[in-house]
């Protein structure tokens, strides 16, 4: 009988303005439509949001960012191969760039192709993370500054350096993938203290959070919300309440 | 003097809105916070969230919404269970309890299973939905009931948590109302079907399934002939033999009985018949083909005293049916076909004693 209902109601909705047409739209308005209507309707409705799911939401993102400064970390902690992009040799000259277990060190050195993972005592320079004194991309990197001429925009996309040190020393690097460059600068921008900045973060914290709040709204299905806050009621004029916790509360 | 009243039919409800507690005695919660309600006055709650028990305070009851609820216990230590269907909360359950370990593979970067275990959520979550929604006809209820039980297994398995076992019609084995023996065979048939159903998955990205189908197309069904040749056994009374083929994997009888009655004078009762004892056990199918073993079973029953040894004539009891011996013969590979067997006599000894059965058995 819902089903009916609905089928009516939404083609009532739509103010058909004779009943032939009345009769035609009810009738390709099956369960199966209703079903898909439903659906994206359900989609809307985390999307629409209620102001208390939104006032929800800023209020997980810390616990979230957590996590992603947590994976960030990670990744750096296992690494990844760096090419030096050089115009003269055919070949380019590999080296790989990992943070140390306990995130103090950052190690790095050449490697030949194939490594995967080189273990840390294999890489020979290290720079102490204390010491790094900022994080430069694209065309503020010492390296695309150089070949002015040279420069494409992939290649901008994909370039960080850090700089350490008092005197102008700088690591440059050229991220493999737009992902690693975000993966990157997002962990070093962690270890610098900063907020971090990538779409990729932006993209997996709403991952993160609708998938929160799915859970979260879990118990709510069929409840409907109300648009604004409840009026909270005067304080109650006693607290003689009947049960007794103290003894077994903390 | 005015005090809180335990509340009666107010016990568990779920927040619609944020609320910040403002007081020492108040507490805060969450859109979405489910809360178990134990006294109440003058528009205010006294409870605490479920999910942290040990924090009580007053929060207003417009903010709760009210849902049903059993309770168990009384007084302080009452408890509530929601009132949902099993199912539904066996997926609320589950969702969570992924949910932790999703967040675990996000942060060790573990990116595969992050994505399918994501999807996995969220099917679970949109036919929860529809289950709730009320609007579903019967029988594309049980269709879904179906999926999202078979998806909570395979994602069980999936991610290596413990296995639930269940009956046919999907519903949880009570450990109290289930003997040992059933639950324990209940596993083995569970975990097997859940590896099946992997496998499959995989298989399914590897095309094996063609080779696989063809070769069962050609044998429909098919039957087993068997003759009986002779019984030579001690028995000293009349007897009566029973064959049957069996399933030792799933110690179950896979076709019915064929009797022959046989004469404590060591022949066939019916002398006419002494050429004529043949059976054909006839339907057996590509399922039968597939098991792993199938054996031809021989019961001897012996018909007459109760005991062989009773010898004191006067006082004997006849007429009763004692089991006497068995004897057993593998014919998976007659089955199967992969022995040529025609016209061939397998001997068949017998336990106990001195009991043989020549069976004249191909398969047609």
């Amino acid at each position: 009988m819902q089903v009916v209902r609905e089928q009516i109601t939404r083609t009532l909705s739509s103010k058909p303005t004779s009943l032939e047409l009345f009769k035609n739209k009810v009738n390709a308005l099956n369960y199966s439509e209703i079903l898909k209507l439903r659906q994206t309707e359900r989609l809307h409705q985390e999307e629409t949001l209620a102001p208390p799911v939104l006032e929800l939401k800023e209020r997980l993102k810390p616990e979230l960012l957590e996590l992603i400064r947590q994976q960030r970390l990670n990744r750096l902690c296992q690494g990844t191969m760096f090419r030096k992009i050089s115009s003269r040799r055919r070949q380019d000259k590999l080296w790989y760039c990992r943070l140390s277990p306990n995130h103090k060190m950052l190690h790095y050195g050449d490697v030949e192709e194939d490594t995967d993972n080189p273990p840390i005592e294999t890489l020979q320079e290290k720079i102490p993370v204390a010491d790094i004194k900022a994080l430069l991309t694209g065309k503020d990197c010492p390296h695309m500054k150089e070949n002015k001429g040279k420069q494409n925009k992939e290649v901008l996309d994909l370039a960080f350096s850090i700089t350490y040190d008092v005197e102008e020393y700088s690591l440059n690097f050229i991220a493999p993938s737009r992902t690693d460059f975000c993966l990157w600068t997002d962990g070093l921008s962690v270890l610098l203290g900063r907020d971090m900045s990538s779409e990729t973060m932006r993209s997996e914290l709403e991952i993160l959070l609708s998938m929160e709040i799915k859970l979260r709204l879990l118990d709510l299905e069929n409840v409907p919300i109300p648009d604004s806050a409840p009026s909270v009621p005067k304080p109650p004029s006693n607290y003689n309440f009947c049960y007794d916790f103290s003894q077994t509360e903390q | 003097m005015s005090r809180w009243v335990p509340t009666k039919k107010e016990k568990y409800g779920v927040a619609i809105y944020n609320y910040d507690a403002r007081g020492e005695e108040e507490l805060s919660l969450q859109i979405g916070d489910t809360v178990h309600i134990l006294e109440t006055y003058e528009d205010w709650y006294r409870g605490h969230r479920l999910r942290r028990k040990s924090k009580k305070g007053i929060f207003p009851a417009c903010y709760i919404h009210l849902k049903e609820a059993t309770v168990e216990g009384s007084g302080q230590k009452e408890t509530v269970i929601p009132t949902e269907l099993p199912l539904v909360q066996e997926v609320t359950t589950t969702l969570r309890e992924w949910a932790t370990i999703w967040r675990d593979l996000y942060v060790g970067d573990k990116r595969e299973m992050f994505n399918s275990v994501r999807d996995m959520i969220y099917d679970l979550i949109e036919w929860r939905s529809q289950i709730l929604s009320g609007t579903l006809p019967q029988d594309e209820l049980t269709e879904l009931k179906q999926k999202v039980t078979s998806k909570i297994d395979y994602g069980n398995k999936y991610l290596d948590l413990d296995l639930v076992v269940r009956d046919k019609d999907g519903n949880i084995l009570d450990p109290e109302l289930t003997s040992t023996i059933s639950l324990f065979r209940a596993h083995e048939a569970a975990s097997k079907q859940i590896e099946d159903r992997i496998q499959e998955e995989k298989s399914q990205k590897q095309n094996i399934d063609l080779t696989r189908q063809a070769k069962f197309a050609s044998t429909p069904a098919f039957a087993l002939f068997v003759t009986l040749k002779n019984v030579v056994c001690k028995i000293g009374e009349d007897a009566e033999v029973l064959m049957s083929l069996y399933d030792p994997v799933e110690s179950k009888f896979i076709s019915e009985n064929y009797l022959v009655k046989w004469s404590s004078s060591g022949l066939v009762k019916d002398i006419d018949q002494l050429h004529n004892l043949r059976a054909v056990f006839t339907d057996l199918g590509s399922e039968d083909l597939k098991r792993e073993k199938i054996s031809f079973v021989c019961q001897i029953v012996r018909v007459g005293r109760m005991e062989l040894r009773d010898n004191n004539t006067k006082k004997l009891t006849s007429g009763l049916r004692r089991p006497f011996g068995v004897a057993v013969m593998d014919v998976t590979d007659i089955i199967t076909g992969k022995m040529d067997d025609e016209d061939k006599q397998h001997f068949i000894p017998f336990q106990p004693g001195f009991v043989s059965v020549m069976v004249f058995a191909s398969l047609l």
